[in-house]
């Protein structure tokens, strides 16, 4: 055998004899350990010299956000319980990365733990709680994925009373986790989370509010007369659509009336009286205005 | 604010999406190189550091993935004892070594002594074409050099396996690339 022979079948088999296969890689990163991983480094600082993101607003939009959460009172305990607890159910979690955040990070101090979900365990289920919803969605997911659950969270910029709640959900054998202290404008109390069986494993997806940014506009709502909206403690319901005016200057907000169920677009106040309504973004909200003795009935008044 | 917020999440998207990519292959190279103990922790850093200076990624991302994980083989290295290196490079190696058949165990064996023998710099990139299958520019962004120079390098290497394979050459003798020295971090400083 010549030498460019010898060389050649020599690196051939040194090719066939990788001691790490890439086949045995395929499923790497999809497993929990990857996830625990991804889901540290995005709640760790993004920039080497601790710089703050491109756009300081960005904080204080979460701010922003936070305060009008805890200022619903929807999920203040939830959130102090979850940083309180995060070191505990980090630990006693039956997750095995999870209990050793150290291995995992390096030991680095620099990265500090991901409490964007509560998972606690109780007579055999597991409490989720979803405690920042300002995360992006592949965080949450992955931090999902790290504990074992195919669930995937999809937020959504959500009328005030709805921030830090659970808007949508179709994921089957759970029960709704409901904070009583909280009240959405929807009326009754906030969704904060749910419990799963321990040994849950169905897909299933579920949608988080989250606040929205100034402009922007909900895609989910309450009624805007309820606790936390815009208007709530106007005592607007069943006035006069004129006797708005005042008090939306006053609030700084613009309106889209809706007319016996159908939108007007004469900038002028209609006839009628207001009967419901939900914001549209922070700064717009939509009256319902019903008109008696019309063609279309309307939404029945509400009572705030 | 909307446009930050969306500047930072098209981040946090963007790593996201490198993260999935790439995790196994970077994880396969940091095994290959440290065996599976201290995989774990090095990956880790890698990608720690990626997230910190993802401006900095190329599109192609792995090679400058594994040129991170090159670094922080060389700062683990730098802190161990000698005896600890021999001792990691023995388990790496060992899965060379097992085979079905007597004779595949005899040449594996040759082949990892053979592999074992070589310089780092020769080892590695040898590494990058056969183990992590990078082609010669991809293989010369890890390492930090030109194609031309990978090429020159890789048909060394070659040369020097195929000849400690077959006994030729014994292993005090092998070549060291000038100005290399037998350690990796000769080659991270080089860059």
């Amino acid at each position: 055998m010549n030498d460019k022979r010898m060389t050649e079948n020599v690196v051939a088999s040194l090719a066939e004899a990788n001691p790490v296969p890439a086949v045995e890689l395929i499923a790497a990163a999809r497993s929990a350990q990857a996830d625990l991983l991804l889901g540290r480094i995005l709640s760790s600082e993004p920039y080497p010299d601790g710089r703050r993101r491109a756009g300081a607003g960005l904080a204080g939009t979460r701010t922003l956000t936070r305060k009008i959460w805890l200022g619903t009172g929807a999920a203040t305990v939830a959130v102090a319980a979850a940083i309180a607890v995060y070191g505990q159910t980090a630990a006693s979690n039956d997750n095995p990365a999870a209990s050793r955040p150290d291995a995992v990070a390096g030991g680095r101090s620099s990265v500090r733990p991901a409490h964007l979900v509560d998972f606690s365990r109780r007579d055999g289920s597991i409490v989720v709680k979803i405690t920042d919803p300002d995360a992006p969605s592949s965080q949450l997911n992955a931090i999902f994925r790290a504990h074992g659950l195919e669930i995937k969270v999809n937020v959504i910029p959500v009328s005030p009373s709805l921030a830090g709640t659970i808007v949508y959900s179709d994921v089957q054998s759970t029960r709704e986790l409901r904070d009583g202290n909280c009240d959405t404008g929807g009326g009754g109390g906030c969704w904060v989370g749910f419990i799963v069986p321990a040994s849950f494993t169905r897909p299933g997806n579920v949608t988080v509010g989250r606040a929205a940014h100034p402009g922007e506009q909900y895609e989910s709502t309450a009624s805007v007369f309820g606790p936390g909206e815009a208007l709530q403690g106007s005592g607007l319901v069943g006035k006069p659509a004129a006797d708005a005016l005042p008090v939306l200057r006053v609030r700084h907000l613009t309106v889209r009336w809706m007319v016996n169920g159908l939108w007007t677009h004469s900038p002028a106040t209609p006839d009628g009286l207001i009967s419901d309504g939900m914001g549209w973004n922070s700064t717009t909200v939509v009256i319902d205005v019903h008109v008696p003795g019309a063609k279309s009935p309307g939404p029945p008044v509400r009572k705030h | 604010v909307s446009a930050h917020h969306g500047s930072a999440e098209g981040r946090e998207t963007r790593f996201t999406e490198l993260f999935a990519r790439s995790y196994g292959p970077v994880l396969g190279y940091v095994r290959r190189r440290v065996g599976t103990e201290s995989a774990e922790d090095i990956v880790a850093e890698v990608f720690f550091t990626a997230w910190r200076h993802l401006d900095r990624a190329p599109p192609e991302a792995l090679p400058w993935l594994y040129r991170i994980a090159w670094n922080a083989i060389g700062n683990q290295r730098r802190g161990q004892a000698r005896h600890q290196r021999l001792q990691q490079r023995a388990e790496v190696l060992a899965p060379l070594r097992v085979a079905d058949h007597a004779d595949e165990v005899a040449f594996r064996d040759t082949l990892a002594i053979a592999l074992d023998a070589l310089a780092e710099p020769d080892r590695e990139v040898l590494r990058l074409i056969c183990w992590e299958d990078l082609d010669p520019a991809d293989a010369a962004r890890v390492l930090g050099c030109s194609t031309a120079t990978l090429r020159v390098r890789l048909h060394r290497a070659r040369k020097r396996l195929a000849r400690l394979v077959q006994g030729a050459e014994p292993p005090h003798a092998v070549a060291v690339p000038h100005g290399a020295r037998q350690d990796p971090v000769s080659i991270q400083e080089k860059r």
